[in-house]
């Protein structure tokens, strides 16, 4: 028996709970930001927003341009949170397999407690009634039924707000086939080009190109392209969070900055923060990424600990330590060709160093070029409005213990030499 | 519209019925609104204490209101005009 799978997205969610909230915003175009100012980004569009033009991730001097008469709404995380919280327990009222996809998605499989399709969609109707009594009538979600998750995800983004879609068993290549490529989650924009190149533009094309084709094109993931196609997919739903896959963080200046120590103490900074979280949830990362974006709106992304270098671990750890000697000498170029460096560097001293030694020393009066092979910082020709470090989450090994003594933070891990037990 | 952050202790009358708090009036500047409508009610940390805030409104104002179960204290945080 196949599985039935709910996908619950809750409308323009940010921007709906703020309607919710203040009932003078409703059928009004807002847009939920960080900071009530045009240097941040629009986090959620309302849906009348929407309608007119602006975009989730929108800039807010983009989407005011768009739509000048757009009402600006400082974000409130905690009140996203409690709402989160509380409509996440509605959902398990019907099954304990609840998958949290994101703040504002989760999977649901009610297998055991629908029975059938027709049981799912008195369930769906259900929660929406719950959700209303619970969270008030301005909050919003669309569900979508299928016997997979990427057809129910599919199913859910074909009608909002306040959609219902149920794809039944052995049905699902009518729905793909009435969605473009870059509908289903999976098919992002880039690997959407890379299919038009090969002629596919449509699921029924996809189906008809041949798997052994499409296997020497994408390798592996030419299996995954192939069952979305045919309308099949994962249908696990795995209770609780999906692992994430990076830590990030991103600061838009309050003014454009063309000064390379003030651009230092905002990376710094971003990058402590980043590291801290890393350190929280017992994480270590394989590879930190910068990316600054510029006053004409061209970004450029900083490999700074590329993938390619033969450190293997970069553990998020206290300031002061790490040897002190590595701090003042450590280079990404450095590292990249040497391969008798530790495994485990670590983070926050990495960090300091590849931002404070003179070798990352940053030229404002130099042409604009980066050095796209990690060995030096770029120089900046143009001004930078907003700085984002990311790194990628990766399980911390068995050496770490969480180091409580640490005054840097609530929770630091300190590393064990290799003899130590 | 107009939005202002508050944040100043008001005065107000609470009925309480079916396990719940519901602002009814609120006394504040020397003046008495009577709350129309509870929007949203949410809770949020501070610290080790939890607070409540209720966003409440009149036929024109927006008001977000936090109790403090610890010492029941109401605090109007901030308002918002329409018009």
């Amino acid at each position: 028996m196949s599985r039935i799978i709910l996908h619950i997205d809750m409308n323009s969610y940010f921007a709906s709970v703020e309607q919710q909230a203040n009932p003078f915003l409703r059928g009004k175009a807002i847009g939920v930001t960080g900071k009530r100012t045009e240097r941040s980004v629009v986090a959620a569009a309302s849906r009348e927003a929407k309608k007119l033009g602006v975009r989730t991730a929108m800039s807010t001097w983009e989407a005011k341009r768009v739509l000048p008469s757009m009402i600006l709404v400082m974000g409130d995380p905690e009140k996203y949170s409690d709402i989160t919280r509380r409509f996440n327990a509605i959902f398990f009222e019907f099954t304990h397999l609840v998958e949290r996809f994101s703040v504002d998605e989760s999977f649901l499989d009610i297998t055991d407690s629908a029975r059938d399709f027709l049981g799912a969609t008195i369930i769906a109707q259900t929660i929406k009634t719950r959700l209303r009594e619970e969270c008030g009538g301005y909050v919003t979600c669309s569900v979508g039924i299928a016997s997979n998750k990427p057809m129910a995800k599919l199913a859910s983004d074909r009608m909002k707000p306040d959609g219902l879609v149920v794809v039944l068993p052995g049905r699902e290549t009518e729905l793909l086939d009435a969605s473009r490529l870059e509908d289903v989650c999976g098919i992002g924009p880039r690997m959407a080009v890379r299919l038009n190149a090969l002629g596919i533009f449509s699921f029924p094309q996809l189906r008809a190109y041949p798997l052994d084709r499409l296997v020497g094109e994408f390798k592996s993931y030419a299996l995954r392209l192939h069952d979305i196609a045919h309308g099949r997919g994962d249908a696990t739903v795995s209770p609780g969070e999906v692992d994430p896959k990076s830590v990030g963080h991103s600061y838009t200046l309050p003014t454009n900055v063309k000064d390379p120590p003030v651009i230092r103490r905002y990376l710094l900074t971003l990058c402590d923060k980043v590291a801290w979280r890393l350190r929280r949830d017992g994480f270590a990362t394989r590879c930190v990424t910068a990316y600054v974006r510029y006053g004409d709106f061209s970004g450029e992304c900083l490999p700074f600990f590329p993938r390619s270098t033969p450190c293997k671990r970069v553990m998020a750890t206290a300031p002061g330590l790490a040897p002190h000697s590595f701090a003042q000498t450590f280079s990404p170029a450095r590292a990249a060709s040497d391969t008798t460096m530790s495994s485990e560097i670590k983070m926050t001293e990495f960090l300091h160093s590849s931002f404070c030694i003179p070798h990352f020393a940053l030229h404002s009066n130099s042409p604009s070029s980066t050095c796209r092979d990690g060995s030096g910082f770029p120089s900046f020709d143009s001004t930078v409005t907003t700085i984002c470090v990311y790194a990628s989450y990766f399980p911390a090994p068995e050496s770490v213990e969480a180091d409580h003594s640490s005054t840097h933070s609530p929770t630091s891990f300190v590393t064990k030499s290799p003899t130590e037990k | 519209m107009a939005h202002e952050v508050i944040n100043e202790p008001v005065d107000m009358l609470v009925a309480f019925r079916e396990n719940r708090v519901i602002p009814k009036r609120m006394m504040w500047n020397a003046r008495e609104y009577e709350i129309k409508s509870v929007n949203l009610v949410h809770t949020a940390r501070e610290g080790t204490k939890r607070v409540f805030y209720f966003s409440v409104s009149d036929l024109t104002n927006y008001f977000k209101l936090k109790l403090d179960p610890e010492f029941l204290e109401w605090r109007l945080i901030e308002t918002y005009t329409d018009g």
